[in-house]
């Protein structure tokens, strides 16, 4: 059974761009420029990689998410460590953090776009604050649960607070750390393509919108790809970080 | 005989969010442990076993009566009471040499010293070829080895098991009574070896491995009774089948029995 | 060694918050001029601006247009998620429960999954135009993979004891399913529901941004567009506000549809 799926699967895939390819024009009649063919795209796709300005567009929107996410790894990390271990900081910030954060990030576009313009500035601000809250959240779960779960076993190994924090708080945050990035760095690839949608010149949500409105189906669809492509790619780079830093995680706990 | 451990009218109260929901874990309870002695507790689940071993660790505040160690009042964790949870509580991002390491590393132990020591130590609980395996990579009984290594490595002078068997399977636990006697110092004179405080709820584990076994009662806790094992040590394994042996788990579980039923009924 | 929750602390907690308020106020009284003012408005500027858009009916809806666009989004967002429950989890039992669903389904799923639904509103914009069905569409795009997710999860996390004993107590398929599966993965459908709701708001201001002529999206997009940054500070919190109730919302249907599941 096993060996005979990825045939079976790649087969269907085969027959589903036929039927898309040669079929569906017959039934739906308003033309290519609204139904992008597979045969299209593939067109486009060539188009596409061989143009400068997608290169440079594809920099851009990275280097913003990754700028954005790094600012929000930074103050995240800290402050819900910080979270996690004293219970005055959780009380000195819950309260604002539980307002702020069911405002999707997306919400603060027009105002960032008011405060700091159109372009970098405001991409990597709303990248930054729709990473933050997953990775906060997370880092303050991570220090609270492995101060209950080894707390105590730290404290009559004899340590002292130092030690307890590098060998025990952080090691064992770490793995909610990194989960709390991974799920900020998929949001704030997210955010940013809807900011270029919006308020910026550049990026790949620019370069999609602006081929919508060329009526370039074609480029639209194989910028969709590449939003994915680039999204696992993003995505499976920290997955490998994790499985290296902490192949203990979901592991029988001990 | 010295008193290691002496426990004077200790109460303890957990408060629940109202006042009508608070437990009174412990009630006047007195009790004291000597230098070198194995003591084990037994009681009906909930009547504050735990409660007291994490007093001693320093773990749990109590809110009557007092604590002593060595004559000086308990008041925070230190590296001279070892803790063995009951669910191991290894730390699942250090390999088992860490694991056993962690207390020397807290002494400030230089590096070299620390390998030696440990290595020792996993020796003792035949672990040495899974050295570098992290926990998850060991089974249940090996895991309690593991524990058992790094509740010594430190050498604190009093070992404080919260249920440690209860987790491994029946056989594993035969084994490794006699390991956590060895580990105690059984072949030892009685002034080298440690002094263990060790809760179960199994009653013939503690008739195998104690000096003494205190019994309470349901909670409040409190001691109903100090029991006094005649067997002779060291302990082999033999001695389970002797009629002494099974006399004394009889008459434990008779002093414990009423509880026991409503423990579990409530 | 509980937390301290006293009230001793809800002074402590306040303070931050009292304090962005009192920075606030205190800014605007101090940056007083026009381009100051556009950045950061007054606190009256914005009730103003509130007053105004809840209050005042527009001539044209015959409401407060706040209310307006707050429905016109709450419809949205309703139709986009309930199609996605309705289409995902169904898709989500089958995919758990056959093995021809999981062999010829699940991966056509899983490679849709990495394309944000924020990438699908230029093709929806091409397909069905500015308007409710583009917004209805990326909701249901964004909300539909969580539930899917979710639902697989749950019903393969099901405990294979649960199946053995009630296929031993001589339950049929059907009742299996009915019975035992989907209650067994209803608290993890849950969670996909709610998380699907979360992402669904995301989509949906994303959309509006871009996508309309009304909503709450297109309400603090079009303020910008005017410079009428006392508007957007109104639509932003009047979002945050949504959102808090949907969520509730979601989180008290959890606790009446799954009574058995100890609350956190
Ligand atoms: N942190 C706590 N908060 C509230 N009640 C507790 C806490 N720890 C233990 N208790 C209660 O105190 C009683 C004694 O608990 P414990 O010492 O764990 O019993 P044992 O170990 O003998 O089974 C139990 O009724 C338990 O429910
Ligand atoms: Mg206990």
């Amino acid at each position: 059974m096993a060996p005979m799926r990825w045939p079976r699967r790649t087969l269907l895939v085969l027959i589903l761009l036929a039927v898309w390819q040669w079929v569906v024009p017959h039934i739906v009649t308003t033309g290519p420029a609204f139904f992008p063919l597979p045969a299209d795209v593939a067109d486009g796709f060539t188009s596409l990689l061989g143009s400068a300005r997608f290169w440079r567009s594809v920099v851009t929107s990275v280097g913003r998410v990754l700028a954005g996410f790094t600012v929000a790894t930074a103050i995240g990390v800290v402050l819900g460590i910080a979270i996690g271990v004293a219970p005055r900081v959780e009380a000195f910030v819950d309260l604002t953090i539980e307002m702020l954060r069911p405002l999707p990030a997306m919400a603060w576009i027009p105002i960032a776009i008011l405060w700091f313009g159109v372009g970098d500035v405001s991409s990597v601000f709303l990248v930054a604050l729709g990473a933050f809250f997953p990775i906060v959240l997370n880092a303050a779960a991570g220090a609270r649960t492995t101060a209950r779960d080894y707390g105590k076993a730290a404290l009559t190994s004899g340590a002292g607070p130092w030690l307890r924090f590098r060998r025990v708080t952080l090691p064992g945050a770490l793995p909610w750390v990194l989960l709390g990035c991974r799920v900020g760095l998929g949001v704030g690839w997210m955010v940013i393509v809807s900011a270029e949608m919006v308020g910026a010149q550049s990026g790949l949500g620019f370069l999609i919108m602006e081929a919508r409105s060329f009526a370039r189906i074609d480029w639209v669809v194989a910028c969709m790809i590449v939003i994915g492509l680039i999204g696992i790619g993003l995505d499976s780079t920290l997955e490998r970080v994790q499985r290296r830093a902490a192949p203990w995680w979901g592991r029988v706990a001990a | 005989m010295a008193v290691k451990v002496e426990a004077v009218g200790v109460g303890k109260r957990y408060d629940g969010r109202r006042p009508s929901d608070a437990i009174v874990a412990l009630r006047d309870f007195t009790l004291q442990i000597f230098a070198g002695e194995f003591l084990a507790i037994v009681g009906p689940s909930g009547c504050g076993k735990s409660t007291f071993l994490n007093a001693v660790a320093g773990l749990e505040r109590i809110d009557e009566g007092r604590l002593f160690m060595d004559g000086v009042p308990i008041t925070k964790a230190g590296a001279d009471r070892g803790v063995c949870f009951q669910d191991f509580a290894l730390f699942p991002w250090m390999t088992v040499r860490e694991n056993v390491e962690f207390s020397l590393e807290a002494q400030g132990r230089p590096r070299a010293e620390r390998r030696e020591i440990a290595r020792k130590y996993i020796e003792l609980v035949q672990l040495s070829r899974f050295e570098d395996r992290y926990p998850y990579e060991l089974s249940g009984g090996m895991k309690q080895r593991c524990a058992l290594a790094r509740l010594v490595a430190g050498d604190p002078a009093v070992l404080l098991m919260d249920e440690p068997l209860a987790s491994v399977d029946a056989q594993t636990r035969l084994i490794l009574q006699n390991e956590i006697l060895r580990i105690w110092g059984e072949n030892r004179p009685t002034a080298q070896r440690k002094t263990v405080i060790f809760v179960t709820h199994s009653i013939d584990e503690a008739v195998f491995l104690a000096d003494r076994i205190a019994v309470m009662t349901s909670r409040p806790g409190q001691l109903k009774e100090i029991v006094v094992n005649p067997l002779p040590r060291p302990r082999e394994e033999r001695l389970r089948g002797e009629p002494t042996f099974s006399r004394l788990t009889m008459d434990i579980w008779d002093l414990i029995r009423d509880a026991a039923v409503k423990a579990i009924e409530t | 060694m509980a937390r301290p929750r006293q009230a001793a602390t809800l002074g402590w907690r306040l303070v931050l918050p009292l304090a962005l308020v009192v920075l606030w106020v205190g800014l605007s009284q101090v940056l007083t001029s026009p381009s100051a003012k556009m950045m950061l408005p007054p606190p009256e500027a914005v009730g103003g601006a509130a007053a105004q858009l809840a209050l005042t009916v527009h001539p044209l809806f015959g409401m407060p247009p706040l209310l307006v666009h707050a429905a016109h989004s709450l419809e949205r967002l309703a139709l986009g998620y309930l199609a996605a429950i309705a289409v995902a989890v169904p898709l989500g039992i089958a995919i758990g429960y056959f093995r021809g669903a999981d062999t010829y389904v699940n991966f056509l799923v899983q490679a849709m999954r990495p394309i944000s639904p924020v990438a699908w509103i230029p093709l929806a914009l091409a397909w069905f135009g500015v308007g409710i069905t583009t917004v209805v569409f990326i909701v249901f795009y964004g909300a539909f993979f969580p539930i899917v997710a979710n639902t697989i999860a749950g019903v393969r996390g099901t405990s294979r004891t649960y199946v053995r004993a009630a296929v031993a107590s001589g339950c049929g398929q059907l009742r299996i399913l009915r019975r035992i599966i989907l209650p067994a993965a209803l608290p993890t459908i849950l969670t996909g529901m709610r998380v699907g709701l979360g992402v669904g708001w995301m989509s949906i201001v994303a959309a509006e941004l871009v996508g309309t002529q009304s909503g709450l999206g297109y309400l603090i997009s079009e303020a910008r567009f005017h410079l009428d940054i006392e508007s957007v500070v109104v639509g932003m919190l009047a979002i945050g506000v949504l959102g808090v109730l949907s969520d509730r919302g979601m989180r008290w249907l959890q606790t009446v549809l799954v009574p058995w599941q100890p609350r956190a």
